[in-house]
């Protein structure tokens, strides 16, 4: 392993809890969205350390900047979604050249980063992850859509020749983990099988309480809208890669339902065997197909 | 390669940043707290010099940068350090022995800064990207305020402050921030074994454990009175969210048991105590 290619820390004082991997000479961005009552670390640690501990193997990540966006579990998407929108927003534009805050003396350290020009955006999720991103994308999409200009921002570029904004966002590529989409198991219904650890049956029933999860039931409205509008735009702009995402479930799943939208059943993948709702989105040596999950989209952005 | 000297400088300012300018902060806040927050704060400051001290020993910090910052908080390091002096029943309950004898050393003035040995740590990528797995896992913790206020609770509280948390609850239905405490931690601990069995390599043994050391003060499940209003607290949760009769009491203690293990606890098979306490 070469130290001088790792990824190093940067605190996103702007959005609390959020933080970053930066490399040395980034090519993309991948800006990962946690579950309920997740935060950046517990759900993402094992990516955080293996995409050093593998470069060798997976040597794209060493051109990558990873993003790790934090929020508080809130009642309603939308607030969440249009701080993610803001979220990346940051990455794309400032977050490698941020200033920390100054020493007790004064002094400020400046950081030792470059503005980056990312050629590629993927976007990762996990459960209500994949649910504040798609509506994200809708706050950002449909405007486009309704003023005729959509094509046109998905082609854009600043005077720098840099992508657009819009257009970075409109053609990212969406990995999905779990996600909670098509809505979440009846609270009342989630499983109390003797084979599982009972830890786990009690973290599930606290989830259940969230009132964000109690506003993910299938069919409910906001689920629904989000649905019924990804799918329209879609249909009506199929080239735009941010309206058609990839998901990957766990045949243990146990908290959200296991389906996508209409348009992405083509390419829907089998679940993967013994993993669940918490598992399916952590890599390990003996279980690296989440990494390969996210590192597949790379490779399809490299070519 | 050895890092570059910008990502030497980047470990470093995010260190401060998202840890130790924290906690500095904290600790002075203290001052005008309670005993209890006075000695947790206390314990999470000194943990964080010791975090500086093991990132400069394995390369994973600046020398220049890192001798500057401790300059920055020094006072407040040696506020912490007396704080801890002062009681040292209480310092000897937190900290192991190689962990105090690096404190001892370096803030006493006996050896230089950093000085102080820690065997068989060296620079190596794989050391050092162990440590930054871990270091960020750890301060997501402390960021979280229902872990952190839980954890004060748990290990510095009195038997006033911990009855009044536990008091009476039977047919009280609504959760609190404890339990939100309580799963937070549960998280962590989850997720911490599982970063620590990707450190593999028998080179990375002594960094596991002295990093392990360090934070255990925040756990301290090797203290019978901590490990056991853990598990009370455990049992808490399952009666008040486990539909009546369908939460096994044994098996759920069991599995926080399992996991405090990684923090000190004393296997059951071990201990007496720990036997009558699944019976009660």
């Amino acid at each position: 392993m070469d130290a001088s290619e790792f990824h190093s820390p940067r605190k996103l004082s702007e959005f609390s809890g959020s933080r970053a991997l930066l490399a040395s000479n980034p090519e993309a961005a991948v800006v990962f969205v946690h579950g309920f009552d997740g935060d950046p670390e517990k759900t993402w640690v094992n990516f955080q350390y293996l995409v050093d501990k593998l470069s060798d193997k997976y040597p794209l990540w060493k051109k990558c900047d990873l993003f790790f966006f934090s929020y508080k579990s809130r009642p309603q998407i939308t607030p969440l979604a249009e701080t993610f929108v803001k979220f990346v927003r940051f990455v794309l534009d400032r977050a490698r050249t941020s200033d920390p805050g100054p020493l007790p003396s004064g002094t400020v350290v400046h950081p030792m980063d470059l503005k980056a020009s990312y050629r590629e955006l993927i976007v990762v999720g996990h459960s209500t992850g994949s649910v504040i991103i798609r509506e994200a994308l809708l706050q950002i999409a449909a405007p486009l859509a309704k003023s005729g200009v959509i094509l046109d921002a998905a082609n854009g570029v600043q005077d720098d020749g840099v992508r657009s904004f819009e257009s970075s966002i409109l053609n990212s590529s969406l990995r999905f983990f779990a996600p909670a989409d098509i809505g979440v198991i009846e609270a009342g219904k989630l499983g109390y099988a003797k084979s599982m650890p009972v830890l786990r049956t009690l973290v599930n029933i606290y989830l259940a309480r969230n009132q964000l999860y109690q506003n993910l039931k299938p069919g409910g409205p906001l689920l629904t809208r989000i649905q019924h509008e990804t799918e329209r735009l879609y249909q009506s702009f199929s080239s735009v890669p941010a309206f058609a995402a990839l998901s990957l479930f766990g045949s243990d799943e146990e908290i959200v339902i296991i389906d996508v939208y209409q348009h992405e059943q083509a390419t829907k993948l089998p679940t993967v065997p013994g993993h669940s709702h918490v598992s399916i989105c952590k890599p390990l040596f003996d279980y690296l197909t989440p990494l390969e999950f996210v590192t597949n989209a790379l490779r399809r952005s490299a070519t | 390669m050895p890092y570059a000297e910008a990502q030497l400088s980047n470990n470093l300012t995010f260190f401060v940043e998202d840890c130790l300018a924290g906690r500095a902060h904290a600790f002075q806040r203290s001052k005008f707290g309670s005993v209890r927050s006075r000695r947790y704060s206390s314990h999470s400051l000194l943990e964080s010099y010791l975090w500086l001290h093991t990132g400069l020993r394995i390369g994973y910090f600046p020398v220049e940068g890192s001798r500057r910052v401790a300059y920055e908080f020094l006072s407040d390091f040696l506020g912490a350090y007396s704080a801890l002096i002062e009681k040292p029943n209480i310092r000897e309950d937190k900290f192991t022995e190689p962990v105090r004898a690096v404190l001892d050393s370096e803030l006493s003035g006996r050896a230089p800064l950093f000085g102080g040995a820690v065997s068989a740590l060296s620079t190596s990528a794989e050391m050092s990207l162990g440590f930054q797995s871990l270091l960020l896992l750890m301060t997501s913790f402390e960021q979280e305020e229902s872990s952190s206020r839980l954890a004060e609770l748990l290990v510095f509280g009195t038997e006033i402050d911990w009855g009044k948390l536990m008091q009476d609850r039977s047919g009280y239905v609504e959760t609190d921030w404890s339990f939100d405490g309580f799963f937070a931690m549960i998280r962590f601990m989850e997720a911490y074994r599982e970063t620590v069995s990707c450190l593999s390599g028998n080179d990375l043994a002594t960094l596991r454990q002295f990093l392990r050391e360090i934070q255990e003060w925040r756990f301290s499940f090797r203290e019978k009175i901590v490990h056991e209003r853990f598990l009370a607290l455990g049992k808490l949760v399952g009666a008040t969210l486990g539909p009546a009769g369908q939460i096994n009491d044994r098996k759920l203690l069991l599995e926080i048991h399992e996991l405090a293990t990684d923090w000190g606890a004393i296997p059951f098979s071990d201990s007496a105590g720990g036997r009558s306490f699944l019976e009660r």
